[in-house]
């Protein structure tokens, strides 16, 4: 065309620097694209468990890995008590029933299936030095993609998670020492074993042992009828729990009997729980007559013992009773008929009267091993 | 949803009643204020209506009259006349009337006959609380029962937000203000059944709140508070006995009384006599088992957000026994 026109000099416009830059950059982009889909398509890439990943791979997951929980925990809230009384127990108990099959205990030798995983993982003891107590919330809540660890079976159960962060603090500290007591085969009072109770007696105890911590119910003395019908929940996927489901998951119908037989029959065990006066008896108050003019009703109307659907609150530690309440206030646990019904009346309560209220129902354990 | 088939017409039909009923029309007046209000609305509707006549005529005059016509107009006089002391005197007159017609600033007439009733706005109900004179408190809801020609004074609360009780043939609006007594008189003029709504939104339910007023003869209104002023009666028959049972297992106690059991809750309404009003649930559904047990288990559809906690608990045998208990209150 530039030939055509004679007054024009027959020259191709030089391209500008940018342009060569551009030009330049797909090339390389195409034969990136080129040889990327040959390097998937091909197979050569091991994925075998075996072999180890290039130290470039290992580099880029790992820190995509450690950028990502770092990014997503910084939104987490630590509540101000995880650390605090027992709970790191009740976390110890469920890491040893659940993580440790493929974490490992230390001290102790590893199954070889989990110790030929990729990524193998990871000994427990040090994840506290690895990770802060948001990031290790994060990671047990969550799980993690392409690694095995699973996300948290309860979502909404995030006071129980708390307490697995709790005991991976305590075990980083303490080491294999952390992992005493360890427990007793569970036994009926015959002597005689009753099926899964092996994994009820770590935290619920039995006739000679109080439940472990007071992050844990009582179930001694409790209605069988409740028993039966929360461990049903439980494994039905109705009532959230991360340590509970996957125990409740293994029992059948005639084991949920047996055991909410074996627990209704205990005795209550002896405690001596001590709370402020004034808070007990506000939470006398609320527990008998409620609060009218916050729309609480008496928890006693349900929970007075006349109808065995409803559990039986007395002696119950009140770390338990008002986490469950918080829990329902939340909306954490409202998909059952019963869970319904007590959430609306847990959204009523102010934290005070929670408090209050799981004061007085603990307290009467000192009564009741009286009896 | 089987719920919806009986809650729409029981919704629908009192509008559609309304229209041809006059259950819950101002211009339908059955008590002296409600009369007045009336008689007022039509003298103001009438003058307006002659005065606005006359505007028209004068203004057509001044545009289309004659010479001679407009010049009458256009007088100072006539100015004067019309536009200064015409309107002075006859809205003066008006106000004093309306004074008058209301009984504005005059003590309000006492109760003869010694009874108190108090209504209180509740989310979303009406709690009502009559004191006989012999100091017996009886509490029923959703519905006023008065005797005709005896005023009545009737205190007007509330705990929660604003409401404002009407009971368009009885008697104006009035609010119930969170804080404060408000105190409006009440004279049905004759006997009957008519509807009254709350008249102030008062939240997402604000249009499920209504209740029936029930005029009757003084000997009528003092047989029925009698008769409500009685204990509830002990169920007969076997399912209404196993309701009871579950009724009390359940927990319902624990915010509704029935007077002479141990149900003595009082964040719900009284059920006591529950089954002899003439509606459930603020005027919302009609007063059978059936609605009943729609009641229990569905109230968070029919009404949404109302304190009443779901009862997915139940078996249907379960629901339908507790109904049969609480129709049989009466």
């Amino acid at each position: 065309m530039a030939g055509e026109d004679k007054n024009k000099p027959a020259l191709v416009k030089p391209l500008t620097r940018w342009q060569r830059i551009g030009i330049a950059a797909g090339i390389l982009a195409g034969v990136l694209l080129v040889a990327g889909t040959i390097f998937v398509w091909s197979g050569v890439y091991n994925i075998s468990a075996r072999a180890e990943h290039w130290t470039i791979t290992d580099w880029l997951i790992a820190t995509t890995r450690d950028q990502s929980i770092e990014a997503s925990a910084s939104g987490v809230v630590i509540p101000s008590d995880f650390r605090d009384g027992d709970r790191a127990a009740l976390g110890r108990e469920h890491v040893r029933s659940a993580c440790i099959e493929c974490h490992g205990a230390p001290g102790s030798e590893n199954n070889p299936i989990y110790d030929h995983m990729l990524p193998e993982p990871p000994d427990l003891t040090y994840a506290a030095d690895d990770y802060s107590a948001k990031e290790l919330f994060w990671i047990v809540h969550n799980g993690m993609k392409y690694t095995g660890m699973p996300a948290w079976p309860a979502e909404s159960r995030d006071d129980e998670v708390w307490s697995v962060v709790a005991f991976l603090e305590h075990l980083n500290q303490e080491g294999a020492a952390a992992f005493e007591p360890l427990p007793a085969a569970g036994q009926g009072e015959t002597g005689e074993a009753v099926a899964q109770l092996e994994n009820c007696v770590r935290c619920h105890g039995d006739a000679d042992r109080p439940p472990l911590g007071t992050f844990v119910p009582v179930l001694h003395g409790q209605s069988r009828d409740y028993l039966v019908r929360a461990l049903r929940e439980y494994r039905d996927h109705v009532r959230p729990s991360g340590i509970m489901e996957p125990v409740a998951h293994e029992m059948t119908d005639t084991e949920i009997t047996e055991l909410a037989s074996f627990y209704a029959e205990l005795a209550p065990p002896a405690r001596d729980w001590q709370f402020p006066e004034n808070q007990v008896a506000r939470g006398r108050e609320i527990a008998l007559s409620g609060l009218p003019e916050e729309d609480v009703p008496a928890c006693m109307s349900c929970h007075g013992g006349n109808n065995a659907d409803f559990p039986l609150l007395a002696g119950q530690p009140a770390n338990y009773t008002s986490a469950q309440l918080r829990l329902w206030s939340e909306g954490g646990r409202s998909r059952s008929g019963y869970g319904a019904i007590m959430a609306e009346v847990a959204q009523r309560m102010s934290a005070e009267d929670i408090d209050a209220v799981s004061a007085f129902f603990a307290s009467l354990a000192a009564e009741d091993a009286g009896q | 949803m089987r719920f919806l088939k009986r809650a729409v017409p029981a919704i629908v039909a009192p509008a559609a009643l309304a229209g041809c009923s006059n259950i819950q029309s101002a211009f339908a007046p059955m008590g002296v204020e409600a009369e007045r209000t009336n008689v007022l609305f039509w003298v103001m509707t009438a003058g307006g209506t002659l005065i606005f006549i006359a505007v028209l005529i004068a203004a057509s005059v001044s545009i289309f009259g004659g010479e001679r016509a407009r010049k009458l107009l256009a007088r100072e006089w006539f100015v004067t006349a019309a536009g200064i002391w015409f309107p002075v005197v006859v809205l003066s007159t008006l106000l004093v009337y309306g004074f008058i017609a209301l009984g504005a600033g005059a003590a309000p007439e006492r109760a003869q006959n010694g009874l108190k009733i108090s209504v209180e706005g509740e989310l979303w109900w009406w709690r009502v609380t009559y004191e006989r004179p012999d100091g017996t408190v009886v509490e029923t809801a959703n519905e006023l029962h008065l005797p005709v020609g005896e005023p009545v004074q009737v205190a007007l609360t509330s705990t929660n937000v604003i409401h404002s009780f009407w009971a368009p043939r009885i008697a104006g609006k009035l609010d119930m203000i969170p804080g404060r007594t408000n105190t409006l008189t009440l004279t049905a003029t004759e006997e009957g059944v008519s509807r009254g709504q709350c008249a102030e939104y008062c939240g997402g339910a604000h249009a499920l709140m209504s209740f029936f007023v029930i005029a009757q003869s003084p000997e009528e209104f003092e047989a029925w508070l009698a008769a409500e002023a009685r204990p509830a009666e002990e169920p007969e028959g076997e399912a209404e006995t196993r309701g009871r049972d579950l009724f009390f297992a359940a927990g319902c106690g624990a915010c509704h009384t029935v007077r002479g059991t141990a149900a003595e809750g009082t964040i719900g309404p009284d059920l006591t006599h529950v089954g002899a009003r003439r509606s459930l649930a603020a005027a919302t559904l009609p007063n059978d088992a059936e609605a009943f047990a729609d009641w229990i288990v569905d109230n968070q559809h029919i009404k949404p957000e109302n304190k009443m906690p779901a009862y997915d608990i139940f078996s249907d045998e379960d629901v339908s026994d507790l109904a049969r208990y609480l129709e049989g209150l009466n």
